[in-house]
Parts: structure tokens; sequence; C-alpha cells
């Protein structure tokens, strides 16, 4: 099975990398959204730190909509998923390694860049390291959570509002942690029990995420 | 081992497709659907194939409910709809390999051979034509061995002498102790198939 994830993480990985525009937009969306919102306030040293973290995180759930919204579309339209439910694996193998290939191929460069973002707000290395490790285990949830919005939403045509209107509820959790781990990062307190709070909400999402999502996608097939 | 399937009903949104339809397929059998278009063959290939479930009536494999063994039954099929799963960003040969349920050696290059797609191995598919990716999806079949072959409008972009190689490839599929349920607005008319196709008109 191992080998499979693998096979399946590495041909999504190819065909993400090949299509530029896949990786490329809310990468730059997220970059372009964390730079323009300092020339909006006050540039004041105190303002930034308090509402950088807010930023960041609003940010990421804006560019992991773009992202999401044709999670499972290429493959719903081409019929690749169908040809998924034929293979001697569940379809529930074939979306984790999915979203692996697309948190390593989309998540993976925001969290490289983050240090060089969280200067403009003034967040000194503690309390970076604290929002990279928010990020590490918040942005895996996202893309879990997400994809059961994505799967929901795949026999439908022009439904990216649709998408945010189902995923962005269940982000809630996740954005109020990680903000939280940074805030109190930032006040100078421990921010352990939040991020123990995001790998919980991680461990969760990715017992059931996929499975639900799998069965979504077999509901949207039958449908076609 | 046969096929069954009995007194199926389907509807696409409040029109009827058909009803009361029935037909017994045993191994080394073809079954060729035709009809107009917009009769609902595709919609009982889909069926056939276990991807959606008609209104009423049942489809059998080897004397069972396909419902009580899905994951078993598909496993044994291999289903080529209208839409046919080619990535445009990755090579003929990614396709290929990426379409095998275990991973073999030099399955994937005979496939090409015989497909008449040795020499562009290496093309991304969207370098293809139309007829080449037919093509390409119709080698898939030849990875995976299944007994059962689901084929929707199989010939449709092929050139005269692919069509001939296919039905030869269909022939030798049927002599091993396969089974092919297929659409076409075409005949079969490769002579050794003459005997074993039973025809459906779904019109």
């Amino acid at each position: 099975m191992l080998k499979i994830i693998l096979t399946i993480i590495h041909r999504e990985c190819l065909l993400i990398w090949r299509c530029p525009v896949e990786w490329c937009t809310p990468l730059l969306f997220f970059i372009l959204v964390v730079l323009l919102f300092p020339l909006t306030v006050v540039p004041d040293i105190k303002t930034l730190q308090l509402v950088g973290p807010g930023i960041l995180w609003l940010a990421l759930l804006l560019a992991t909509l773009l992202s999401l919204s044709k999670l499972f579309q290429a493959d719903y339209e081409d019929g690749s998923l169908e040809q998924w439910l034929l293979r001697p694996w569940p379809l529930s193998a074939f979306v984790l390694a999915k979203l692996i290939a697309h948190w390593l191929m989309i998540f993976v460069p925001v969290i490289l860049i983050i240090p060089l973002l969280a200067m403009m707000y003034h967040l000194n290395f503690h309390v970076s390291l604290i929002l990279i490790l928010t990020l590490l285990t918040g942005t895996p949830s996202l893309i879990l959570l997400g994809s059961i919005g994505a799967a929901l939403i795949v026999s439908l045509r022009q439904s990216s509002l649709l998408l945010a209107l189902i995923i962005l509820p269940l982000y809630v959790p996740t954005l109020i942690f990680a903000t939280s781990a940074i805030t109190s990062a930032v006040a100078g307190f421990s921010a352990t029990a939040s991020i123990i709070w995001l790998t919980a909400l991680f461990s969760f999402s990715v017992i059931l995420a996929p499975w639900v999502s799998a069965a979504t996608l077999k509901i949207g097939i039958a449908y076609q | 081992m046969s096929l069954q399937a009995f007194n199926l009903e389907c509807l696409r949104g409040e029109r009827l497709l058909w009803r009361n339809l029935s037909f017994d397929l045993s191994l080394g059998k073809i079954l060729q659907i035709t009809g107009a278009n917009g009769c609902g063959k595709s919609s009982l290939l889909r069926i056939l194939a276990g991807f959606a479930r008609p209104l009423s009536g049942s489809v059998h494999w080897q004397g069972q409910v396909i419902y009580s063994q899905l994951n078993h039954y598909q496993q044994q099929l291999d289903y080529l709809g209208h839409q046919i799963a080619i990535k445009s960003d990755l090579t003929v040969k990614e396709n290929l390999e990426f379409s095998e349920r275990t991973p073999q050696k030099n399955l994937c290059q005979s496939a090409l051979n015989v497909m008449g797609l040795s020499s562009q191995i290496n093309y991304f598919a969207y370098q293809l034509s139309q007829g080449q990716k037919q093509r390409l999806a119709l080698a898939r079949l030849l990875l995976n061995q299944s007994k059962l072959w689901i084929l929707d409008e199989p010939l449709s972009g092929l050139d005269d002498e692919m069509i001939e190689q296919l039905q030869i490839i269909f022939s030798h599929h049927i002599k091993q102790g396969g089974m092919i349920v297929l659409s076409t607005h075409r005949p079969l008319t490769y002579p050794d198939l003459s005997n074993q196709v039973s025809h459906l008109n779904l019109c």
C-alpha cells in the first residue's frame, strides 16, 4: 500500500509541477496579500505584530480556497476518478496520496517563505518558529477538511463560492488555535496548548477526511 | 463465469431510457450495444461497470449481485468511457505506467507496440492527436489482463488500420476466455468475431 501511495504522490507532484499555474497562483496570491496589507495600515511595529498572525493565516485560508477549487475537478472530468475505482486499493488511499502531494507542492513553498514574510510584521525568531509550527500542524488540516468540500462540489460547475461557504466554517477551529498560538508567543506566553489542539485537529482530519471525501466522490461519479 | 442483467430500468432526469432490459453474457462472447445517440448506451455501460445504479433490476457477476461484491467485481474489469483518463501533462509512458494495477516489466512497451505508439513513448499526451490518445487509452486494456472489458465507443477516432488491429485484439481477448461489452455505431467486421457477437439494440 505504501508503494502505491508513493507512486500516486509522485504522479500528482509531476502533474502539479508541470502545470505551474496550479502551484504559482496560490503562492503568489498569498505573498501579495501579505505584502500589501502593511501598506494599508499605520506602519507601527506594535500594530503589525498584533495583526500580523491573523493576516498571515487569513491569507493562507484564501490561498487554500484557490488551490482547492480544482482539486478533484480534472480527475472527474477526464475520467480518472472512474479508473481509480477499478484499482485494487481503496479510493481513500488515492485521496490521501493526492492531498499529500498537494500539501507538498502548495504549502511547503509557503512554509519556506514564511520567515521572510514574518520579518515584514516584525515577528521575532521565537514567534516565527511558533508560526512555522502552526503552519506545519495546521495546514494539513486545512487541506484535509477542504478536500471534503472539493469532493462535494466536484460534479457542479461554477462552484468556487459554494466551496468557500462549505469549508470556511470548518476552518474556524484551526484558525482560532493557530492565531492564538502565535498571539500567545507574541505576548510571551506558552503556545503549547494551542499547538497540541492543532495536532489533535490534524489527527482527527487525517482519519476522517480521506474516507469522507472518497465516499462523496463515489456519489459524484454515480450522478455523472 | 457470466455477466447477467435482469429487468434493468434507467431514468435520465425524468426521461425513461429503457426498462425490462435483460441479457446474459458468457465467457468468450462479445455484447455489442447499438442505438441512436441519447438512447442510454453509455448509461447502461456505467451501470454494468458499477459506477451508477439502475432505477430497478440488477446486474450479476458469477451469479452474485455486483453491489454485494463491488470492489472485487470492479477489479476484474477494465472500463473505457467517453472520458479516456489521459493526462495531457504526462508522457505516453507515464500515462501507461501509472495505469498499471500491478507493475510488470516490459508490459507497457509491448502494449504500446501493439497500439502503434512505441515511437511516441516519450511524447507528452498533449502532443498526440485524438486518435492517438484513444489508442493510448486502449493500450491500458492490454496491461491489466482483466476478464471483462466494458468499452464505450472504442472505435471512435481510430483509422481503418487500427480498427482492424483492435478487432484482432478483441478476438484474442475472447479466445483467452475474456468477455467484452461495447457500444459502437460501426459493425465489427473481423471474421473471427462473427459467431461470438450478440447484439442489443436500445432504440
